[in-house]
C-alpha cells in the first residue's frame, strides 16, 4: 500500500466539483505562485506553524486505505447530490503512484472523482491519472511564459503541452480551464483573449472558469511565519472581474465563461 | 440567471403589514378576566360533579368574555380580554402568579405588565377561592422525596406540568370543522341515547356528556358574539370598504362553528374559533394546528373551482391568520420560562408528508403555507416540514430550503420516515403513523387521537457525569442527590466508571418516572372536555382527555439534555484515565472539583480528547450505546398510559441545566450552559455540516419519539447564492437516509459575522469554511475576516 504527504481533507465541499465532494488536499508544489492561497501547500514535507497562539502542524503522511476511510464517510452526501471526490493541492502529479491507487480505489466504489492539477512537469504523471478521473481543473495561470516563470517560479510550456496532449485522449466536455485573475499580472486583455484561444483549440474543454483574486490565504502565511509580498492588493470583486472578462462573451466561444462558478 | 427575482408585492401585503406592527407593538399583559369569570363558574356551581364545573365555568367565559375585533382583521378570535394577554389557569396553578405578584411586570424572561385591577381581582377573588385546591399544590405535596432531591439540585425540572395546563396535543380541528358543532352534539346524543343511569357506571358518563354538552354550547355562544359584535361594528364603519368586511365576518361567525364550514374561509374561522377556546380552557403551550395543509385543502379547492377565491385572497386570509397566532403569550412562572423563553405558544403548523395511503400528500396548500411564513415572518405559528424523500417533489424541497435561508430558523425540517418510525413505537398502526404531526418543539402527534405529555420532565445528563465522579453528590449544593456509585478512584477499569455513569442514569431515570405516575394521577382531574369535544373517542367512550379517553393512550415523554456533555465527558475518561494513561483519576476527579483552577494543563488535555460531532469511530459507537441503552431504559418503564416514552429536546433548557452542573472531563468548566439539543458541544466540531450530521446519526431517532432536536449553524458556503440550494437540498436528503429526525438552520449571514467581529467572546466556536479549510472566525486576521465577509451574502440571496 502506497503512502503520501497529505496537507487536509476537506468535507462536503460545494465549491470544487459537481455536488458535495470531499477534497483532499496534497502537500508540495513545484510552482512558486506569488498569490498562492495555500503557502502550507508548498512544501513537500510537513510544516510547523502558529495559528491563534497555538503550534501546529501542516500535513501529515497518510496511507491510502487511511485517506479511502476518510472519503467512503461522506458516501451518503456524494450519492443524493452527484459529488465525490476531488483531489487538490499542492501538486497532485508530485505524488502520482499515490493518486493514481487512491482514484482506483474510489472507482472500486464508483465515486466520481475529480482533480484539480497544475500539469506542471512530465506527462507521464498525468497519463497514469486521465484513466481513473471524471474529469479534471487545469490551471493556466498566464500565456506568456517569461512572466510564467517570473510570477511562478517556472515557465509554462510543459503545462500548455501537457494540456493539449491530454485533450486528444479525454472525451469531451472533462477538462474545465481555470484561470486564478490577479491584478496587472494576468488580468490583461491579451492575457484573456490569448487564454481563451488557447482553449478553443481544445477539443475536451468543458468552460473557462475565472477566479478572482482573494486574500484569504493570508492567515496561513502569518501562521507559517512567511512574508506575502502581494498584501498590498485587494480583494477582486465578480464585478471587477466580469467587466476584464466580459470581451470575451464578444468571441463566440464554443465553451461557456465562469466567473466563480456563474456563467456570464 | 443572476440574483433574486424582483416581483411586485402583493396588495394584500398592506394589510399584512398594518397587522403585524399592530402586534408586535403590544406589550403583553397578564389578563386575568378568564381566571374571574372561571372561578365565579366554579362559585355558581357548587355541589356539581368537577367536570361539569369546569364546563358550566368554559360556557361562562365564553358567555361573558370581552369580545374584541381589531382594525384591519378578517380573521377574528382571542382567548383573552388583551390582544396580548397571559392567561392565568387558578384551579392548575394560581400560585404561580402570587408568587410573583411583584416581579411578574419586571422579571427577566418574558415579563407580563400586570395592571392594577389585575392585581386587585387576583388578591380579592382568585386567590381566596383557590387556595389549597390547584394541581401544583397536590404535586408540591405529593412529589415524591427523592424526586424533590433531584429536583432541587437542578437534576430535573419535572414541575412543568404541574404549573401549567395539556397542550402538548393537536386537537381534532378537521372534525370541528367538517361536522360542526351540530354534527359534534349529534354525536353526543347517539352516545347518550345508549346510558342507562341505573347501569354501573353509566351516571358517570352522562355526567360527562353534560359536560361535553355545556362546552359545545358555549362555543357556539362566543361565535355568534363575535358575529353580533362585527355586526355592531358596521353600523358605526364609516369607511365604505371595512364596513363590507365586518359584515362578511359577522355572516361567516353566525355559520361557524355551529355548522360546518362551506367555504376555505368558514374553515379558517372555524378552525380558529375552537383554537382559542381550548387554550382558553387551559393556558399551556403547544396546541397544534397540526397538518392544515391537509385538513384546509378540500376547501381551498372547492372555492377555487367554483370561481368564489383567487389565490391571493386564499393567501391574504392565511397571511392574516397567522398574525393571529402571534397574539397568545403563554404564561409560565419564572422558573420555566427560562427553560423555554420567548412566551413560547409552540403552535405547530405542519406541511408535507404523506396521505393515508402513503402517497404524496404536498398541494397548493403547502407552498401556500410557507408562503405566509414567508411574508409575515413573526414568532409564530411555528412552522414544521416533513420531508418524504420517496413521496414528496423536489419542487417542494426546493421551495423549503428557499424558505431556510432566509434566516427565520424556520422551518423545522423533519424526515418524515423516521418521525413514522416514531408514531409506531408508540403503538400507533402504520396507516395512522402516516397522518403524524410534529409537535410543540419536535415532538410527535396524532391529530384528534392521542393523549400524552410529550415532553413531561427534563433529565440532565451532565449531572449524571457529576454524580458518578463524586459518589452521587451534587458539586454545586453539597448534597447527596443520587445513587452511591463508589469512589471513582477505585475503578479499575474503564467498564467499572462507565457502569457508575449508566447507574447513575438507572437512578435520576426512576426517579423521574416515580414523579411522573404521582402527576399522572393527580392529572385525573385536571379535566379539559372544551378539548376532548374534538376527540371522536373521548365522545365515544364519554371519557374525558384527562382520563385517557383519546384513541391512543403513550406514556409521558422524558427528554435528555446535555447529549455532548455526556458523550464527551466519558470519552475523555476512556481516552486520559483507561486507554492512554495520560491522567490517572486522582488528579482529574481533583481537577474537577477545583474548577480547573491550577489544573491548566489537565483541561487542555480534557478539551483535546476526542469530541462527539466528528464523525469518529470509537465516538460514534459510545453515542449508539449510550442512547440505545437509554431508550431500553425509559422503555422499560409502564405507566397508567402506556410505556414510557425519550426524547431529546432542551429548548432553551441546555442553559439553566448548566448553571447546577460543575466542571466535567469534557473540558467543560463549571455552572456554564449544556450542549443545545443533539449539537455537539460550542467548539467541539472541527469537520464542518456533514460530519455533525453522521455523528447525529449514530443517536437512534426513532426510538426518541419524543423527538431529537438538532440547531444547526448552516455554513455560509451554502447559503451565499442560488447555486447552493440543490447542494442544501442534497444535504437533506442525506440526513434523511442516515435516519436523522429533524434539523433546524440558523444563517449565518454578514449581520452575524460582523457582530462576530465586535464581540469575539461570543463567538469563539464560530467555524467558518476559508479557501479549502475551516477555520474559527474570530481567530482570523481582519483583513481575511473583511474579505470572508464581502463573499458571504446580506441576508441570503446575492
Amino acid at each position: 500500500m502506497k503512502s503520501a504527504w497529505i496537507l487536509r481533507i476537506e468535507r462536503i465541499s460545494p465549491n470544487d466539483g459537481k455536488g458535495l465532494r470531499t477534497v483532499v488536499f496534497f502537500k508540495g508544489c513545484p510552482l512558486r505562485c506569488k498569490w498562492c492561497a495555500a503557502p502550507e501547500s508548498q512544501k513537500m514535507k510537513p510544516e510547523s506553524c502558529l495559528r491563534a497562539g497555538r503550534a501546529g502542524i501542516f500535513g501529515k503522511e497518510m496511507t491510502t486505505a487511511q485517506v479511502m476511510k476518510e472519503i467512503r464517510k461522506d458516501e451518503i452526501f456524494f450519492y443524493h447530490s452527484q459529488g465525490g471526490v476531488t483531489l487538490s493541492g499542492g501538486d497532485v502529479l508530485c505524488q502520482a503512484d499515490f493518486a493514481r491507487e487512491l482514484l482506483m480505489e474510489c472507482k472500486e466504489s464508483e465515486i466520481h472523482t475529480m482533480a484539480e492539477l497544475d500539469m506542471y512537469g512530465d506527462f507521464e504523471n498525468v497519463r497514469k491519472l486521465l484513466p481513473w478521473l471524471d474529469g479534471f481543473y487545469a490551471d493556466v495561470k498566464m500565456m506568456d511564459s517569461t512572466l510564467h516563470k517570473k510570477w511562478t517560479g517556472v515557465g509554462n510550456e510543459s503545462i500548455l503541452e501537457n494540456i493539449k496532449k491530454a485533450a486528444l485522449i479525454c472525451p469531451p466536455n472533462t477538462i474545465s480551464i481555470r484561470v486564478p485573475l490577479i491584478w496587472d499580472i494576468n488580468d490583461g486583455r491579451e492575457n484573456i483573449q490569448a487564454t481563451a484561444r488557447y482553449c478553443e483549440e481544445l477539443k475536451s474543454c468543458r468552460e473557462l472558469e475565472f477566479l478572482p483574486y482573494h486574500r484569504l490565504g493570508l492567515s496561513a502565511y502569518e501562521s507559517l511565519g512567511r512574508e506575502y509580498e502581494l498584501k498590498h492588493l485587494p480583494a477582486m470583486s465578480f464585478a471587477d472581474a466580469y467587466e476584464k472578462v466580459k470581451l470575451l462573451k464578444k468571441m463566440d466561444l464554443s465553451f461557456p465563461v465562469k466567473i466563480s462558478g456563474k456563467v456570464i | 440567471m443572476l440574483g433574486v427575482d424582483i416581483m411586485e408585492e402583493k396588495k394584500y401585503m398592506e394589510r399584512v403589514r398594518r397587522l403585524k406592527e399592530r402586534v408586535l407593538a403590544v406589550r403583553p399583559e397578564m389578563d386575568l378576566e378568564n381566571a374571574r369569570i372561571l372561578t365565579r363558574g366554579f362559585q355558581e356551581s357548587e355541589g356539581e360533579p368537577q367536570v361539569v364545573q369546569k364546563a358550566y365555568a368554559f360556557r361562562k367565559q365564553c358567555m361573558e368574555k370581552t369580545v374584541k375585533i381589531w382594525e384591519d382583521e378578517l380573521i377574528v378570535g382571542n382567548s383573552g380580554s388583551k390582544q396580548r394577554g397571559g392567561l392565568l389557569c387558578p384551579d392548575t396553578c394560581w400560585s404561580v402568579l402570587d408568587a410573583e405578584l411583584d416581579t411578574i411586570s419586571t422579571r427577566e424572561y418574558d415579563p407580563f405588565f400586570l395592571r392594577e385591577e389585575d392585581r386587585r381581582i387576583f388578591v380579592e377573588e382568585i386567590r381566596p377561592y383557590w387556595k389549597g385546591r390547584s394541581t401544583y399544590e397536590k404535586w408540591l405535596c405529593q412529589i415524591p422525596e427523592t424526586t424533590r432531591i433531584l429536583r432541587d439540585c437542578g437534576v430535573l425540572y419535572i414541575n412543568r406540568k404541574a404549573v401549567r395546563g395539556w397542550g402538548e396535543t393537536t386537537a381534532g380541528y378537521e372534525m370541528v370543522i367538517r361536522e360542526g358543532l351540530e354534527g359534534i352534539r349529534s354525536r353526543i346524543e347517539k352516545v347518550r341515547e345508549t346510558l342507562d343511569i341505573t347501569k354501573p357506571g353509566h351516571y358517570q358518563k352522562m355526567v360527562y356528556l353534560r359536560a361535553l354538552s355545556l362546552c359545545a354550547e358555549g362555543i357556539g355562544i362566543l361565535a355568534k358574539r363575535y358575529a353580533q359584535k362585527a355586526g355592531e361594528m358596521a353600523e358605526e364603519e364609516k369607511d365604505s370598504a371595512r364596513r363590507k368586511e365586518l359584515l362578511e365576518i359577522a355572516k361567516v361567525c353566525s355559520r361557524v362553528p355551529e355548522k360546518p364550514a362551506r367555504t376555505f374561509r368558514e374553515a379558517i374561522q372555524s378552525f380558529y374559533i375552537y383554537h382559542t377556546c381550548i387554550f382558553m380552557e387551559q393556558n399551556a403551550a403547544s396546541y397544534n394546528p397540526g397538518r392544515m395543509d391537509q385538513y384546509l385543502y378540500p376547501y381551498y379547492k372547492a372555492d377555487l373551482e367554483a370561481g368564489r377565491l383567487t389565490e391571493d385572497q386564499a393567501q391574504e386570509l392565511l397571511d392574516c391568520l397567522w398574525v393571529k397566532f402571534s397574539e397568545p403569550c403563554l404564561f409560565q412562572d419564572e422558573i420555566t420560562a427560562k427553560f423555554s423563553a420567548g412566551y413560547p405558544m409552540f403552535q405547530n403548523i405542519c406541511v408535507g408528508g404523506v396521505d393515508e395511503n402513503g402517497m404524496d400528500a404536498v398541494n397548493d396548500l403547502s407552498y401556500m403555507i410557507l408562503q405566509a411564513t414567508m411574508d409575515v415572518q413573526l414568532y409564530q405559528p411555528s412552522l414544521s416540514v416533513r420531508y418524504n424523500m420517496a413521496r414528496n417533489p423536489n419542487k417542494f424541497l426546493k421551495k423549503v430550503v428557499e424558505l431556510m435561508k432566509l434566516g427565520t430558523g424556520f422551518p423545522a425540517f423533519h424526515s418524515d420516515e423516521v418521525g413514522i418510525q416514531m408514531m409506531l413505537n408508540k403503538g400507533v398502526p402504520l396507516k395512522e403513523a402516516y397522518d403524524w404531526n410534529p409537535c410543540g418543539c419536535v415532538e410527535t402527534n396524532l391529530s384528534g387521537r392521542m393523549h400524552c405529555y410529550t415532553s413531561y420532565a427534563d433529565y440532565n445528563l451532565g449531572s449524571v457525569v457529576e454524580f458518578a465522579l463524586n459518589n452521587g453528590r451534587s458539586r454545586k449544593y453539597g448534597v447527596d442527590a443520587s445513587a452511591k456509585t463508589g469512589n471513582p478512584v477505585e475503578f479499575e477499569t474503564f467498564e467499572q466508571f462507565l457502569e457508575a455513569v449508566k447507574d447513575q442514569i438507572r437512578y435520576v431515570i426512576k426517579a423521574m418516572v416515580a414523579g411522573n405516575h404521582v402527576n399522572d394521577d393527580i392529572c385525573m382531574e385536571r379535566v379539559c372536555p372544551a378539548l376532548s369535544l374534538s376527540f371522536k373517542e373521548c365522545i365515544e367512550k364519554a371519557k374525558d382527555y384527562a382520563w385517557g379517553g383519546p384513541k391512543y393512550n403513550v406514556g409521558n415523554g422524558l427528554d435528555a439534555i446535555g447529549v455532548a456533555d455526556l458523550i464527551n465527558s466519558i470519552a475523555a475518561v476512556k481516552h486520559l484515565v483507561y486507554d492512554t494513561k495520560l491522567l490517572d483519576m486522582k488528579t482529574l476527579v481533583e481537577a474537577l472539583e477545583h474548577d480547573f483552577e491550577g489544573y491548566e494543563r489537565v483541561r487542555e488535555m480534557c478539551l483535546e480528547s476526542p469530541k462527539y460531532g466528528n464523525d469518529e469511530e470509537e465516538i460514534n459507537s459510545l453515542t449508539a450505546h449510550m442512547f440505545t441503552f437509554i431508550a431500553d431504559l425509559i422503555e422499560s418503564y409502564d405507566s397508567r398510559f402506556g410505556h414510557m416514552t425519550a426524547g431529546i429536546l432542551p429548548v432553551s433548557g441546555n442553559t439553566p441545566f448548566g448553571l447546577e452542573v460543575g466542571a466535567l472531563p469534557s473540558g467543560r468548566k463549571a455552572y456554564v450552559p449544556l450542549a443545545d439539543g443533539v449539537s455537539p458541544g460550542a467548539g467541539t466540531d472541527k469537520e464542518g455540516m456533514g460530519a455533525i450530521i453522521k455523528s447525529v446519526s449514530c443517536i437512534p431517532h426513532g426510538r426518541f419519539g419524543q423527538g431529537t432536536l438538532l440547531n444547526l449553524k448552516l455554513d455560509p458556503a451554502f447559503n451565499k447564492d442560488e447555486n447552493s440550494t440543490p447542494l442544501l437540498m442534497s444535504f437533506l436528503k442525506s440526513m434523511c437516509t442516515l435516519g436523522v429526525f429533524h434539523v433546524q438552520f440558523n444563517v449565518i449571514d454578514k449581520e452575524v459575522l460582523l457582530d462576530a467581529q465586535k464581540h469575539p467572546e461570543d463567538y469563539k466556536g464560530l467555524l467558518i469554511r476559508v479557501a479549502g479549510y475551516t477555520a474559527y472566525f474570530v481567530e482570523l486576521g481582519k483583513e481575511v475576516q473583511d474579505d470572508i465577509i464581502a463573499r458571504t451574502a446580506h441576508g441570503t440571496v446575492c
